[in-house]
């Protein structure tokens, strides 16, 4: 049997098949021989590679050492086992887990309650903003009396200057910003009256027709309330109210009658403006408003008077460029130039620009 | 965990210990061979090499020996046995095996990785039996008569008339030589 090839094959592969070290049990029954002859020759096959096991089984072979082998080994593993156990890691993964949801919680809430003044602080910003800046139809409800009593004089005003283009003499004369929007501020803000007479045509002058917007909202708001009228103007403004409401929105000039109207309702702030000046407001706001053909109209008058005609004529060609009237536009731009005044510089800019 | 670690290899112990830093795992492989240690150090014990010293040092030293230990746990358990009664309590650390021993290794993982491919084992089992060839008779005797005709080294002893601490020298010889014959950069 032991010359059958797979067997020897099998058997010469052993040589160097590795066998475990003798564990505990098994040493002191090799050494007492109460083993099978078989685990016996592992063990023996083992103890031909293994000089540790080999240095145990002899010093076992003295029966002096047996009692203190059980003792020793014993003690050693459980000192092993002492010494080298696992330490309590899941009480500190849970006290950690803790701490860590502790922190976890603190900063969220604190996170939670940052977020909440940060969105409190800037809604009530908003809020202010919008309080602000609301349209003044949202106003006109509160204060419509005021409102209408203030918005019907520039209806007045523009159909006004169609019919007294020359400025009154007498009457002083502010100056006139360039600027259209600053215009519309300066028209807001009340200025002095210096004659009775002027009173009515200045009311004209500083409130302009608008369409509602912010900041006619705003110019609204700004203007000082009206003066307490008197008992004939208490009487007959029931129905101007009405007659108001009725056309809130409209742009247009208002029929003579609501001038009338006007004329008797007193103002207290009534700005000092001069007739020219007032023109060439009126001129600057059909620009604005895109009414170009009405503008012309307005600067055309306006360029014969010497003092208004530099400007008069450099808007005019400027609204002649909108239209498309190059040629005229260089006309006027050029004689801007030749009378090298104040708008020379940009009279030249625009030439330049144009070609 | 513990009964989880008890059924690993010492190779898969030693990567734990190594890799992980595991010391449970380090606990199980010195609980392993705590007993062979305890025998082999038995005879040299005495009143100035005294167990309470000894065990804790000696089991300290292996912990720090196993953090970068590839070889075998056996062979460096009874080299650090040998070392500590020779020197004293110094550690010592063999970095290389020997070439012998490397063979032994090397032809070890050869048959272990042969498993059960035919090719592979004829291939193997032709060398070792060529190996063998060229081993002297006595050596090549031995050999055959304990690993093939299963006799034990008490038998051997007496059939040789040695003991068998002198027959397990002998065949721990001749098996080097074979692996060194195989492993060798003839073949």
């Amino acid at each position: 049997m032991n010359n059958h090839p797979n067997n020897r094959q099998e058997r010469i592969f052993k040589i160097f098949t590795p066998v475990r070290c003798m564990n505990r049990d098994q040493l002191p029954r090799y050494v007492q021989g109460n083993m099978t002859e078989v685990e016996k020759h592992l063990v023996e096959q083992h103890l031909v590679d293994c000089d540790l096991c080999c240095a145990a089984v002899l010093a076992l072979q003295d029966l002096r050492h047996h009692e203190p082998f059980e003792r020793y080994s014993t003690e050693l593993s459980n000192f092993l086992h002492r010494e080298y156990a696992p330490p309590p890691k899941v009480q500190k993964k849970q006290h950690r887990t803790q701490q860590y949801a502790r922190a976890k919680d603190g900063l969220l809430s604190s996170f939670w309650v940052v977020m909440f003044i940060v969105i409190g602080g800037g809604s009530v910003f908003l809020l202010r903003q919008h309080l602000k800046n609301r349209p003044a139809l949202m106003i006109l409800p509160a204060k419509a009396s005021d409102a209408v009593a203030l918005q019907t004089p520039a209806v007045h005003m523009d159909s006004n200057y169609h019919e007294e283009p020359t400025g009154k003499p007498g009457i002083s004369r502010a100056p006139v910003a360039a600027v259209a929007h600053r215009d519309t501020i300066r028209k807001a803000t009340p200025l002095r009256n210096d004659s009775a007479a002027a009173v009515k045509k200045i009311i004209k002058d500083t409130i302009k027709h608008k369409p509602p917007t912010d900041t006619a909202a705003r110019t609204v708001a700004k203007t000082p309330p009206p003066a307490p009228k008197t008992p004939d103007t208490a009487q007959k403004e029931p129905p101007k109210v009405a007659a108001k409401e009725e056309k809130p929105k409209e742009p247009a000039p208002e029929p003579a009658e609501e001038k009338e109207k006007e004329k008797e309702t007193p103002k207290p702030s009534t700005p000092t403006v001069s007739g020219d000046e007032s023109l060439f407001r009126a001129a600057m706001q059909y620009q604005q408003q895109g009414n170009i053909n009405e503008a012309i109209d307005q600067f055309r008058k306006l360029s014969s008077n010497y003092k208004y005609s530099e400007r008069a004529k450099y808007q005019l060609a400027l609204c002649y460029r909108v239209k498309g009237q190059n040629g005229k536009a260089r006309r006027l731009l050029k004689e801007i130039v030749k009378m090298e005044g104040n708008m020379k510089d940009k009279a030249q800019a625009q030439l330049d620009n144009m070609n | 965990m513990h009964l989880l670690l008890n059924n690993l290899s010492d190779k898969e112990l030693l990567y734990r210990i190594r890799k992980l830093e595991d010391r449970e795992a380090a606990g199980v492989l010195l609980d392993r061979y705590s007993h062979l240690l305890v025998a082999a150090c038995l005879p040299r014990l005495n009143q100035e090499q005294r167990a309470e010293v000894v065990f804790p040092a000696i089991t300290q030293q292996l912990y720090a020996r196993f953090q970068f230990l590839y070889g075998k746990v056996n062979q460096a358990v009874h080299t650090l046995v040998l070392n500590y009664f020779a020197t004293g309590s110094a550690l010592h650390t063999t970095p290389y095996e020997p070439r012998h021993a490397q063979a032994v290794q090397h032809l070890e993982a050869r048959v272990e990785h042969a498993g059960t491919n035919p090719i592979e084992r004829e291939t193997l089992a032709r060398q070792l039996e060529a190996a063998l060839e060229k081993l002297d008779a006595t050596e090549r005797k031995l050999i055959t008569q304990f690993y093939i005709e299963h006799h034990s080294l008490r038998e051997l002893a007496r059939i040789h008339n040695s003991t068998a601490e002198k027959i397990r020298n002998q065949l721990s010889k001749a098996k080097k030589k074979l692996a060194a014959q195989i492993d060798g950069p003839g073949l």
